[in-house]
């Protein structure tokens, strides 16, 4: 019964997940209008058949543009995230593997930039470097890279101590391969778990940062550059900011539950982490 | 300690109780008039702040000047009851009203206001840059200035309205603590949250009828907006175009000026030279869509016109420009021998949900005849490195320009003219404006200096931005003058 | 010696963090003394007013002298003076502070309670309807962006019904009743999200614990399944939000810069975002180590009273 009560939900994200892709990679497959086409005749349109989330201030179609703002939203979230890992998972291994002096100091490194809130940091470089998606996605990633670190370090401890790591030490195995091969593979579940929530948070900074002006900036079409401009409408046109606050929020959570998803497969007992 | 946490929680319990009995209403106090100011304001030296937002709400209340506008932008005597021009307009002669005093009770005399335009020579930029002409300040009586210029200015009474008269006492202190001699005293600042003006019981004009003016720093403008409603604020003083556009005149009014003198405009000339040639500048110019941008940016308000200087300069000419027409933009585009799909950069400044609009709307247009358009929107400070290092293809820009055309020459056209802009020819001409005072000739000068403009588009004028102030409907008398300033100790609250 | 050890830590974590701020400040474009002229601050006349600001700021100075005067003055407590408004930025710290400490603070109290109760009650009912419903609005609340929020509580509260003030900030000796009123949007807005986290986790702790030998035991004796729930377990897995606690002030102050903003309310976010945006180096240093300080301190705190409740645990 479980099974079949965990595969709906499966399916249901696998598909959002798929058509996410599509609107980053095709955008023209999901919707027959051009984000940059400007119709005077429909400014501020309410929604219809034709247009569901109605027209913006250009006339518009809003589902549009918030389906062809994906692509921008998704290379900060999986930037952000990719890059984390590339500097977090070799630096956790290193920490939890040899401990010692240098456990120390990429310990001390990670918690000093863990006790550095990630929206003062982002307002801080993205106030003197500019918004843009490369930007955003520094930022981003340097904020991640302790919550990755830790998390691999974490799991490197635990494993290493474990028989078959002592084993393959005994044997003389290269240490590269003993962190690469038999440990490495072993945190790739719980990373499943984190990866999707810290892609949550990424949305959400993101539409953060351009409320007070620091996000990405229209006419570049992110999520948080549409939610910046349809709160201006909020009174004369108030669907618009609701349809693309609506799809941030239902992303977001998106990922989160999946997240939990992940954590329930990795550890059954386990349904949130 | 915990008794204490109980407390507290039980006090929100009745204050939710006691607040659906007695709705927040409108601050029905009518001597106090609370204002949302768009950003917070950290230096009060009105020889130093330039923020247009400064000037607006500052000029007319702390301090006075010599001279000042009216809600036409007519210049009115203020501290100088009368004023004497020479005829080559080098000699100007000021008679200081009587009883004036500054907020701290020393007498508004000659010696004071030679101190205070001195220091705003010394400290140049925009306002003080004019003073540093002046070649002796004179005091022949207790009540007369007396300003001899190192030649002809012309446009000198009007670069006096920008220049406030503040206390010699206060000189060291001004950032923090201004002393002016205007109808209101500055009494505290609470960073991020607001400005505090009492009413000046001592002021020598005609006393406001309000005691107290508040200003509070609102930067959402739906936030202000929601303000504005919930009665938390009186005014809104600098509400964005969409704004404007969407206000319910049921609950609220919409204060106009009788015109605007706020100009946008496009710099089309930067150091990296990409629109080095003209008729690069003049495709560009083709293939802007004024009527598009007007009404879906501007609300349809405004005045689209080519010349960069409002219609209601006594200098206007109004000129063909170039009327939207992509045939045109595609010959002058060639003609230009820039290649097919270039790529040129439009800088905007953050938080003028308008500009970035326009540069959509221009996007589309350019796109059809091979040019992408970049708009790249940074907030104040990046935006102002490159603006004042010229770094750029092309940037948006605004200017309130003076009641004298000569402001935007000096302003906006002066650092082109000393680097990519190369035209003796204008040089000449605008040194011949800043000295002539016959205003027939004047009027020739401008005509010509305009059309040049036009034809050599190194400022590409867009048109002239709607400006308003939104108040409850409480708000009596309150006027705007066409740079925007709201004329606030003329009004009056009521009930 | 290793009693020393965890107070050097932390004074390298604030090491790095100072210096990670005044290295950033310095390396990046954006010139304060041009941003404290405006735009015409690249014409010939005020360039020597150019130089005249950078020399009353230090700001032409090597970088390297910047760095150390400014470490020099941390050590002595002395944050310096705003570039801008030339106050004291210990002055403006303690004017700001107070707002954003009431703001955290009572969205604490708000959302704990509420977080603890929805997520012990979930957890017992376990994969009911009523535990699915409050996990998903758990997690809806948390993925929802809180400047959102904020603007359709507004909208609701404010502009619709009349009952709450939309922006401003009045103190509590001043006027308690308008400093409750003024609070109540922004400390919802703001505990919407830690409801939403600390719902998750308590959720998390307890349906573990209840999988725990001893409560099945204790079941099986016949105690009261709401005592079980409310003494064994709540003990047990309400400890480790301690910690949990500790960590969110810092996703807190950062929540607090945008919920600030959307209020008006005049707290430390503001302050530095508006310093960050006029590059007022000095309010952006002081600010933010005041902020990290506080973090770090509370972090150890949290720390500490766990290990005082919970004395056999490794952390």
């Amino acid at each position: 019964m479980t099974i079949k009560l965990m595969k709906l939900p499966i399916i249901i994200f696998s598909t959002l997940g798929l058509l996410t892709l599509i609107s980053a990679i095709f955008p023209q497959f999901l919707t027959p209008y051009h984000p940059d086409e400007i119709d005077v005749t429909a400014l501020l349109q309410k929604p219809s058949w034709s247009h569901p989330f109605g027209c913006d201030e250009l006339g518009t179609d809003v589902l549009a543009r918030i389906i062809y703002g994906t692509r921008l939203e998704l290379m900060v979230c999986l930037g952000s995230v990719a890059l984390a890992s590339i500097f977090g998972i070799p630096c956790g291994l290193v920490a939890g593997y040899f401990g010692g002096k240098i456990d120390w100091i990429l310990t001390v490194i990670a918690d000093s930039i863990l006790s550095f809130p990630i929206i003062l940091f982002a307002v801080l470089i993205v106030a003197s470097l500019g918004a843009s998606v490369l930007t955003l996605v520094g930022v981003l990633a340097f904020a991640f890279i302790p919550r990755i670190f830790r998390l691999i370090r974490g799991q490197t401890q635990i494993i290493s101590s474990l028989g078959y790591v002592r084993s393959a030490e005994a044997m003389g195995v290269k240490t590269v391969k003993i962190l690469f091969l038999h440990i490495l593979p072993n945190t790739i579940g719980p990373l499943m778990v984190i990866v999707p929530q810290l892609m949550a948070i990424a949305v959400l900074i993101e539409a953060g940062l351009s409320f007070i002006g620091l996000g990405i900036q229209p006419p570049q079409i992110s999520w948080g550059s549409l939610l910046l401009v349809s709160k201006n409408y909020y009174v004369a046109a108030p669907w618009y900011p609701l349809a693309v606050g609506g799809v941030t929020t239902l992303a977001a959570a998106v990922l989160v539950f999946s997240g939990d998803l992940a954590g329930a497969a990795v550890n059954p007992l386990r349904r949130l982490k | 300690m915990f008794i204490d946490k109980i407390k507290s929680f039980l006090l929100t319990g009745t204050v939710a109780a006691s607040l659906t009995i007695a709705p927040i209403s409108a601050i029905a106090d009518t001597q106090t008039i609370t204002v949302g100011l768009s950003g917070d304001i950290d230096n009060f030296d009105p020889a130093t702040n330039q923020l247009i937002s400064f000037q607006a709400a500052f000029a007319t209340t702390i301090f006075d000047s010599l001279v000042g506008y009216d809600s036409q932008l007519n210049i009115v005597p203020r501290l100088a009851k009368s004023y004497n021009i020479s005829s080559d307009a080098r000699i100007f002669k000021f008679d200081l009203v009587d009883g004036a005093s500054f907020h701290d009770g020393s007498p508004v005399n000659a010696n004071a206001v030679i101190s205070s335009l001195k220091r705003s020579a010394e400290l140049g930029g925009v306002f003080g840059g004019p003073l540093q002409s002046v070649e002796k300040f004179e005091a022949p009586t207790n009540n007369t200035v007396k300003l001899t210029l190192k030649s002809s200015y012309a446009p000198f009474l009007t670069a006096l309205t920008n220049v406030a008269i503040i206390a010699p006492s206060s000189f060291e202190n001004a950032v923090s603590a201004p002393v002016g001699s205007g109808p209101f005293l500055f009494e505290s600042w609470t960073p991020n949250d607001s400005i505090i003006l009492s009413r000046n019981d001592k002021y020598w004009g005609e006393k406001p009828a309000f005691s107290r003016l508040i200003f509070k720093p609102i930067p959402d403008p739906q936030v202000a907006m929601t303000n504005l409603y919930a009665g938390a604020i009186d005014i809104v003083a600098e509400p964005s175009t969409a704004v404007i556009a969407q206000v319910d005149t049921s609950k609220a009014q919409v204060i106009r000026p009788s015109g605007s003198n706020s100009i946008v405009y496009i710099e089309m000339m930067g150091t990296k030279g990409t629109l080095a040639n003209v008729h690069l500048r003049r495709a560009l110019a083709h293939g802007f869509d004024r009527e598009t941008i007007k009404s879906v940016a501007y609300g349809g308000q405004g005045q689209s016109e080519a010349s960069p200087l409002p219609t209601s300069s006594f200098v206007y000419t109004e000129l063909g420009g170039y009327p939207y027409n992509l045939e045109k933009a595609r010959e002058e585009f060639e003609l230009s021998g820039a290649p097919e799909g270039i790529e040129i950069g439009l800088e905007v400044l953050a938080g003028f949900p308008e500009a970035e609009q326009m540069g959509r709307v221009w996007q589309a247009s350019l796109s059809k005849i091979g040019i992408k358009l970049n708009v790249v929107v940074s907030e104040l400070s990046v935006w102002l490195d490159r603006y004042v290092s010229r770094n750029y293809d092309m940037t948006w820009n605004f200017f309130g320009v003076s009641p004298d055309p000569h402001s935007f020459f000096d302003v906006i056209l002066r650092p082109h003219l000393s680097g990519e802009y190369q035209n003796q020819k204008v040089i000449d001409l605008v040194k011949e404006g800043i000295e002539t005072s016959d205003n027939m000739k004047r009027k020739q000068i401008y005509a010509e200096l305009q059309e040049i403009m036009v034809k050599d588009l190194p400022v590409m004028a867009v048109q002239s931005r709607p400006i308003a102030s939104i108040a409850n409907k409480s708000i009596n008398g309150l006027e705007l003058n066409p740079l925007g300033w709201p004329l606030y100790a003329q009004s009056s609250k009521s009930n | 010696m290793r009693k020393l050890a965890p107070y050097f830590r932390f004074l390298v974590i604030l090491w790095v963090v100072v210096t990670v701020v005044f290295v950033s400040l310095r390396l990046t474009p954006g010139d304060p003394a041009l941003l404290l002229l405006g735009p015409t601050a690249g014409r010939q006349d005020t360039a020597e007013r150019l130089a005249d600001i950078r020399e009353r700021y230090g700001l032409n100075r090597p970088i390297i002298i910047q760095y150390g005067i400014y470490l020099s003055d941390i050590v002595t407590a002395d944050l310096g003076k705003s570039n801008r408004s030339e106050r004291r930025v210990s002055e403006l710290v303690k004017t700001a502070a107070p707002v954003t400490i009431s703001l955290i603070l009572l969205s604490m109290l708000l959302a704990i309670p509420i977080s603890i109760y929805l997520g012990l009650t979930a957890a017992q009912k376990r994969e009911r309807p009523y535990d699915r419903s409050v996990r998903t609005l758990a997690t809806l609340a948390m993925a929802t962006p809180s400047f959102w929020v904020g603007l359709l509580l507004v909208n609701f509260f404010s502009i619709r019904l009349g009952l709450l003030p939309p922006s401003g900030y009045i103190k509590l000796f001043v006027d308690p009743i308008g400093y409750f009123s003024h609070m109540m949007l922004p400390v919802v807005t703001l505990a919407l999200y830690l409801i939403g986290t600390l719902t998750r986790f308590v959720y998390t702790e307890t349906a573990d614990t209840l999988e725990q030998d001893y409560i099945r035991v204790s079941r099986a004796m016949g105690i009261s399944s709401k005592r079980i729930l409310f003494q064994f377990v709540a003990r047990n897995s309400l400890t480790p939000m301690i910690i949990i606690v500790g960590v969110e002030v810092g996703t807190l102050i950062g929540g607090a810069v945008i919920v600030e903003e959307v209020f008006g309310l005049p707290g430390l976010g503001r302050l530095l975002l508006n310093a960050v945006l006029g590059r007022d180096y000095p309010v952006v240093q002081g600010t933010v180590l005041s902020i990290t300080v506080v973090v770090i301190l509370l972090n150890i705190l949290a720390e500490f009273v766990y290990k005082l409740l919970n004395p056999r645990s490794k952390i």
